[in-house]
């Protein structure tokens, strides 16, 4: 069974390529979880991400206080959707990544 | 007033997070928020922009420029990573001292910033592990 990597493992298919997706998780108190639970939470999200794989991938998670901002990389909507469904997780709000710019971008 | 060395020792760090993050893949590669300097924190900003999907990257390029700028009048201690950029909002990653300079970066930049969440820390696969 294909294991789902950490960071970006892109399809080998040339000429094919997923978008990334930012998700909003709107989880009071989440900025409260021990390690240990964000650590028992992460292990939830990568079986559920095995199951899916490689339809979606897990990049990174920016905890705050009350919400997670989620990068991932995914086939579509539809299995961001599916991957927090069956997770058990809120996906408040899912929006594709058209671009990601930086310092650099405007030619510093 | 801060002190001048603590000051000092704190935009030298933040100039070699800069320097080690120029170049590097954005979200791939960026500083822990454990990891950062004392009075320094990570904020994650919510940019509400219907039009954004329609920009073109003149017009990006021009509105980095413009942040850029104000970043420059803002001083060392506010730093922009990076920013995702959606159809109609743009998320953005920024190191700062407080939400207040956060929000007067927007309001001198003509940005929307509809929230401004600190970033207590960053998770990924290698969490679970």
């Amino acid at each position: 069974m294909r294991r789902a990597r950490g960071l970006a493992t892109l399809p080998t298919e040339p000429r094919f390529t997923m978008p990334k997706y930012v998700i909003e998780r709107d989880i009071p108190a989440i900025g409260q979880f021990t390690p240990a639970q964000l650590s028992e939470a992460s292990r939830k999200s990568c079986n559920v991400l095995h199951q899916l794989a490689p339809r979606v991938q897990w990049v990174q998670s920016y905890v705050t206080a009350d919400k997670l901002y989620c990068v991932y990389i995914a086939a579509n909507e539809e299995a961001v959707r599916e991957h927090a469904r069956l997770g058990g997780f809120p996906a408040t709000r899912v929006s594709a990544v058209k671009t990601i710019i930086d310092p650099t971008t405007g030619g510093d | 007033m801060k002190k001048t060395t603590t000051q000092s020792f704190r935009a030298l760090a933040l100039a070699v997070i800069a320097f080690v993050l120029a170049g590097a893949a954005p979200a791939a590669e960026q500083p822990q928020p454990e990891s950062l300097p004392a009075g320094i924190k990570m904020f994650v900003i919510e940019r509400n922009m219907p039009d954004l999907g329609t920009m073109k990257s003149e017009q990006l390029k021009a509105a980095s420029q413009k942040s850029c700028g104000v970043l420059r009048d803002l001083g060392p201690d506010i730093r922009w990573l990076h920013s995702y950029v959606t159809g109609n909002k743009m998320y953005c990653v920024y190191l700062a001292p407080n939400e207040e300079l956060v929000r007067e970066h927007a309001k001198r930049g003509g940005f929307p910033a509809d929230a401004v969440k600190e970033v207590s820390t960053i998770i990924g696969p290698k969490t679970a592990e």
